[in-house]
């Protein structure tokens, strides 16, 4: 899971909880573990279409989970309680991202606007931050649109308004989500982990490649042929051996083929 | 069953939104300025959104009925098919869908009326009877207890002669209809693969068992049935399989209650397959033995001639061969 979060208050407890260490010569604080990295951002839209940008080429993997996390306004909501951005708007031209809620939680979900200065302009049913809009369309240029979600806390609404926050409140706020929040990115994960491509095929089409020389085409054929043998239930070992011993790639092919071809009909 | 709900500014007016919303007063509710906006931006995975699809309710402002491509019709000269609902409650590997929608959010248009008075138009400016198809981009009945569709249409078309409509389902969910007294115009059409089949590549689906006891009922009940045997499916043991799917199906099915049977060989646009293969490399059926010609995905004309014969044949021991149309490209 790749966390992009404005500020040290709210990533701290992120950082003891997946007790994530800190990547030295990084143009912004990157704390990283073997699973998961977060990236602290600081304030703002531009920030944090940077940060989200620095983290992705630094993990370079597409279709990875991300999560925006941070304290938020809200015009509905009590303090400290937390939701998930269900809409999330940019009040400068207002354009609308709708995360796709296909994972199991129990937090709220609510509309949020990503305003360009801080607002106490509280309306029902509608969250304020300064980052969501902006992390949310860059992290969708890397992962499928599920598999990036926004989870805010309120740290301030029509009762206690934003000069009131106390910061050294935030990182309570954040820690007291910190179990619900582990069990949503272990779906994240999860669905991320199963839309990852075959490490095992792509390592041996390679491999089968640098035995003869195949054209782009004929390689796109390997592959095919190796992806289908997988599936219907067939040894690559035995394609492997078909595909040393042929005399070049064109009859690598046709003796994979033939070797796949009967068995073909859905069982 | 249904956690989210957007709700497209304007549809909230509609009486088919209101009785959704309050039906499903615990759902997340999430407005939007366009249906569009939730449903057709890329970069959603169609596979992850089919674990739990949200409800869509919008207006359809486009247009609401559409002619059907020449060889699908099963004996009508005026066919067309209409998409109250996009997307399907089940989650059949071979269906265009997957590859047709970028998401597999339900998309329900909540404004039933504008169909009925379009359906009444065509209709009415008719001299032939027209069938209107409401399977095509979804299950006809599977939503039932959400859309109310059936329930709502099918009065309507009682006082329709001159027009036939079609519910195509793999749906065991037929109160509505028991609650009813059969339509002279209307046929319930109940897609089939073999169980063997259906275990492997239609998750979801109601057990071949349970869509023929359900045809039973609905037969006896005086309701026109229809089959569906599309897509065929090239399988082990094909002929063995489908005979005795066939067979279960006629020992309950009268033959004066069988409307139409239809047989189709799989076939999809080269796009929805790629997108669909690109979701679920791991599907053995896209090992099948396919071949791209004119556009268009399907099994290699010998295999596709040869299941259709084979079935064919075998569907003549029970049925009139005229009731028996072949759907293809």
């Amino acid at each position: 899971m790749n966390f992009v979060v404005a500020f040290k208050v709210e990533a701290q407890p992120i950082i003891d909880f997946y007790r994530l260490k800190k990547v030295e010569d990084s143009p912004c604080p990157i704390f990283r573990n073997d699973h998961h990295s977060l990236i602290m951002s600081g304030l703002g839209r531009e920030k944090a279409v940077s940060a989200t940008q620095v983290l992705n080429q630094i993990t370079r993997k597409a279709n990875q989970g991300w999560i925006n996390i941070g304290i938020a306004g809200h015009g509905s909501l009590e303090i400290g309680e937390a939701f998930v951005g269900g809409k999330i708007i940019d009040d400068s031209n207002n354009e609308c991202f709708y995360p796709p809620q296909v994972f199991e939680h129990s937090f709220e979900v609510s509309s949020i606007i990503t305003c360009t200065k801080p607002s106490s302009n509280y309306q029902t049913n509608l969250g304020f931050d300064m980052e969501a809009h902006a992390f949310y369309k860059t992290a969708c240029q890397f992962s499928s649109r599920e598999l990036v979600q926004v989870i805010k806390i309120v740290s301030d609404n029509p009762t206690h308004s934003h000069d009131q926050i106390k910061p050294n409140e935030v990182p309570v706020m954040i820690d007291s989500h910190l179990q619900e929040i582990d069990a949503l990115v272990k779906q994240i994960d999860e669905a991320s982990t199963a839309m990852q491509p075959d490490l095992e095929l792509d390592q041996l089409c390679e491999k089968l490649q640098g035995m003869h020389s195949f054209s782009v085409t004929r390689a796109h054929q390997l592959h095919d042929l190796l992806r289908h043998a997988k599936a219907i239930g067939l040894k690559l070992s035995q394609i492997e051996e078909l595909i040393i011993s042929a005399t070049d790639a064109r009859d690598a092919i046709k003796k994979a083929a033939h070797f796949v071809e009967p068995h073909r009909t859905l069982k | 069953m249904i956690d989210t709900i957007y709700i497209e500014s304007g549809a909230e007016e509609y009486p088919k939104c209101k009785e959704i919303l309050a039906r499903y007063s615990q759902a997340k509710v999430i407005p939007c300025n366009h249906y569009k906006e939730v449903f057709n931006p890329s970069a959603q995975s169609f596979r992850l959104q089919k674990k739990k699809p949200a409800l869509i309710l919008a207006k359809q402002t486009g247009k609401l009925v559409h002619p059907i491509p020449p060889s699908y019709g099963v004996g009508g000269k005026q066919n067309y098919y209409f998409s109250h609902l996009l997307n399907c409650l089940y989650d059949c590997r071979y269906c265009f869908l997957q590859g047709m929608f970028p998401s597999a959010h339900y998309l329900l248009f909540v404004n039933f009326e504008d169909f009925e008075h379009e359906i009444l138009r065509i209709s009415e400016s008719s001299p032939e009877s027209c069938w209107f198809f409401s399977g095509y981009d979804c299950d006809s009945l599977a939503l039932e207890s959400v859309t109310g569709f059936a329930q709502h249409f099918l009065p309507s078309f009682r006082k329709l002669p001159n027009a036939w409509i079609e519910l195509r389902t793999k749906s065991v969910n037929t109160k509505i209809l028991h609650d009813l007294e059969p339509l002279a115009n209307a046929v319930v059409a109940f897609s089939f693969t073999p169980q063997e089949v259906s275990s492997q590549i239609e998750q979801g689906v109601p057990s071949v068992r349970s869509r023929i006891s359900a045809i039973e009922k609905l037969a006896d009940q005086g309701w026109k049935i229809g089959l569906r045997i599309d897509p065929l499916i090239d399988c082990k043991d094909f002929e063995q399989r489908y005979s005795n799917l066939l067979q279960g199906i006629f020992e309950v099915l009268p033959e004066g209650a069988l409307h139409s049977v239809s047989l189709g060989g799989f076939r999809m646009p080269n796009s929805f397959y790629k997108r669909i293969e690109r979701q679920y490399p791991e599907e053995p059926l896209f090992a099948g033995n396919f071949k791209s010609e004119n556009g268009y995905i399907a099994y290699r004309q010998k295999i596709e001639t040869e299941l259709m014969e084979k079935c064919s044949k075998s569907l003549q021991q029970w049925v009139n061969p005229e009731k028996i149309f072949n759907c293809n490209i």
